[in-house]
């Protein structure tokens, strides 16, 4: 019965998160999802420090971080993993000072951040999907590099990766946003997203059973099954591309002649 | 002229400061200190004031609700263990990730281990056991000598009492027989609830299932059967075989009951009652009091809270 939630819980992220991780990755921002479920988890902290309810509480921090990773331009001369990495430092430091104040605090921040895909019920999968979906509809519509166009990435991204890592715990929700999207990663540009979901599907479906029939934890199984898969896979698409230089340079030429066309009208709009 | 003024000034100034600051370091240093004692969990500074009493000024370097495990001390708490006349520790490597850094850093050789200073209850009692109702796997992962929360067991609390009792006599002659006295008193209210909380445990509870082994010595001391621990080994997730097993125990043992502690993740112990249709509580390990009051009442509270969820 464990066994079967498990199952479709990393179902239900190898589906959602290696999409949205191609996204991540394609604008370099990859400690994103960890600033983002840090400065919530803080936020829930200060609601127990300020005897309000602490999900109002992480709502409303993390609509603030949003809304002030929304005002960085994709293009700053900034390094954004830094800045992401800076976020994430500064929140961790808040909520450790917090959390030193609060009696029985340490649990609670520590659940909320560190949860465990062995806790997850049918309600907390239902939730889950529900919020993936949410989360995909506002992160997966083109591409934008306008206040809104952001302001929607970064709110559909903390709908997903804010519930999961709550649900089930940040070291499977970062392999499932990275690793994927890596393995299939080509010449600098994203890969195909059914071959990042595929490796997903076989990675939750083997690495589950495998921790099951070798009485092993299940996340960090499921993350080794995953990293295995798409090292491999990774190789494979890597030899394949070296055995075809030629079709490649000409697929890479269409290609840059599609982002040309593309581009262009953007960099107007943008300055217009 | 101004010159003048100015240095009349000053020496006003000089004048009112000087006896001010010599009153408040008299304050802060006084000559009559009582001698203080430093424990490391809230439980083992009731002990301590039950036996040290009025004798003694006692400091507890973890609050009620930290993990004693993977505590993150304070400058504050190393300024304490500076001043500090005896230490007092869990042992059986429960502080080993902070305290021996922490000792160091306090720059007081008198609390180092092995000398008079450092007392830790390890030392004055012997580790429980394999508790019972464990099956060969549960046993397999079971460490007898490493489990640390002796203090849950009220006989093993008397135990290190009187030993606390002989140690602070050595370190404090004067008041060695206020020390041992108190002890015996401590000992005497103990004795007088402990028939009280195990006719209630009797009455009131089956067989449990905990989250980490925190509450065997509870258990072992209220003749309480334990299914079996959900996170067998602290901080490595369980695996869904282990967990499918556990619901197979709760089902064949009539489990009702799963016991986590305050600061432990509670996501995967209501997961599993929820699976098997139980109830999950969270029981404490600690609780506000001064001395004997105040450590009979962490049992009065444990006993009173699995009475009720219980039922």
């Amino acid at each position: 019965m464990i066994l079967l939630t498990v199952l479709i819980a990393t179902l239900v992220i190898a589906i959602t998160l290696p999409v949205l991780g191609q996204r991540v990755l394609e604008r370099r921002i990859v400690f994103v999802d960890l600033a983002l479920a840090q400065v919530a988890a803080t936020g829930y902290a200060m609601g127990m420090a300020l005897q309000i309810p602490g999900v109002y509480a992480a709502a409303a921090t993390t609509s603030i971080a949003l809304v002030l990773m929304a005002l960085m331009d994709e293009d700053t001369p900034l390094p954004k993993e830094a800045v992401m990495g800076a976020v994430y430092a500064f929140a961790a430091s808040v909520g450790m000072v917090l959390l030193s104040l609060l009696p029985y605090g340490e649990g609670q921040l520590m659940g909320l951040l560190f949860g465990s895909v062995l806790g997850i019920d049918w309600q907390g999968i239902i939730e889950l999907s529900v919020f993936a979906g949410l989360g995909l509809l506002l992160a997966l519509p083109e591409h934008s590099n306008t206040f809104s166009g952001r302001l929607r990435f970064y709110a559909g991204l903390s709908l997903i990766i804010v519930p999961a890592i709550y649900a089930i715990g940040v070291l499977l929700v970062f392999a499932y946003l990275v690793m994927p999207a890596l393995s299939v990663w080509r010449r600098g540009h994203n890969g195909p997203t059914w071959q990042a979901l595929t490796l997903a599907v076989i990675a939750s479906t083997a690495g589950t059973l495998l921790a099951d029939f070798l009485d092993l934890p299940p996340s960090a199984t499921v993350v080794l099954t995953l990293a295995f898969i798409a090292v491999v896979t990774g190789l494979i698409i890597y030899f394949i591309d070296r055995n075809r230089p030629e079709e490649l340079e000409e697929d890479e030429e269409e290609d840059d002649e599609e982002n040309e066309e593309e581009d262009g009208p953007q960099r107007s709009s943008l300055t217009d | 002229m101004s010159l003048l003024k100015k240095s009349a000034v000053l020496q006003s100034i000089y004048t009112a400061a000087v006896p001010l600051l010599l009153l408040l370091l008299s304050f802060s240093t006084p000559a009559t200190a009582k001698p203080l004692v430093v424990a490391t969990v809230p439980a083992l500074a009731q002990i301590a004031q039950a036996v040290g009493g009025i004798d003694i000024s006692v400091k507890s370097l973890t609050r009620i609700g930290h993990d004693p495990n993977v505590f993150s001390p304070r400058p504050g708490h190393a300024r304490a263990l500076s001043n500090a006349m005896l230490l007092f520790s869990v042992g059986f490597g429960l502080e080993s990730s902070w305290l021996p850094s922490l000792i160091k850093r306090s720059g007081n050789s008198k609390i180092i281990p092995g000398s008079d200073g450092y007392f830790s209850g390890g030392d004055a009692i012997e580790a429980i056991g394999v508790p019972r109702g464990m099956s060969s796997q549960q046993i397999s992962q079971w460490s007898p000598d490493k489990n640390p929360y002796w203090w849950l067991d009220p006989e093993m609390g008397i135990k290190v009492a009187h030993a606390l009792a002989v140690r602070l006599s050595e370190l404090d002659a004067v008041n060695a027989e206020r020390y041992q006295q108190r002890a015996t008193e401590f000992k005497k209210a103990v004795k007088e609830r402990l028939p009280v909380w195990r006719d209630y445990m009797n009455i009131h509870t089956g067989v449990v299932i905990t989250y980490h082994n925190t509450y065997v010595y509870f258990m072992e001391a209220m003749n309480i059967e334990l299914g079996g621990f959900i996170e067998p080994r602290s901080g490595i997730e369980p695996s869904t075989r282990y967990m499918d097993d556990l619901l197979r125990v709760i089902r064949e043992k009539n489990v009702k009951l799963i016991w986590v502690e305050p600061y432990n993740n509670r996501a995967i112990a209501k997961r599993l009652a929820g699976a098997a249709g139980i109830k999950m509580m969270i029981l404490p390990d600690a609780v506000e009091g001064y001395g004997t009051e105040g450590y009979i009442g962490m049992f009065d509270l444990m006993v009173e809270r699995v009475a009720r969820w219980s039922q």
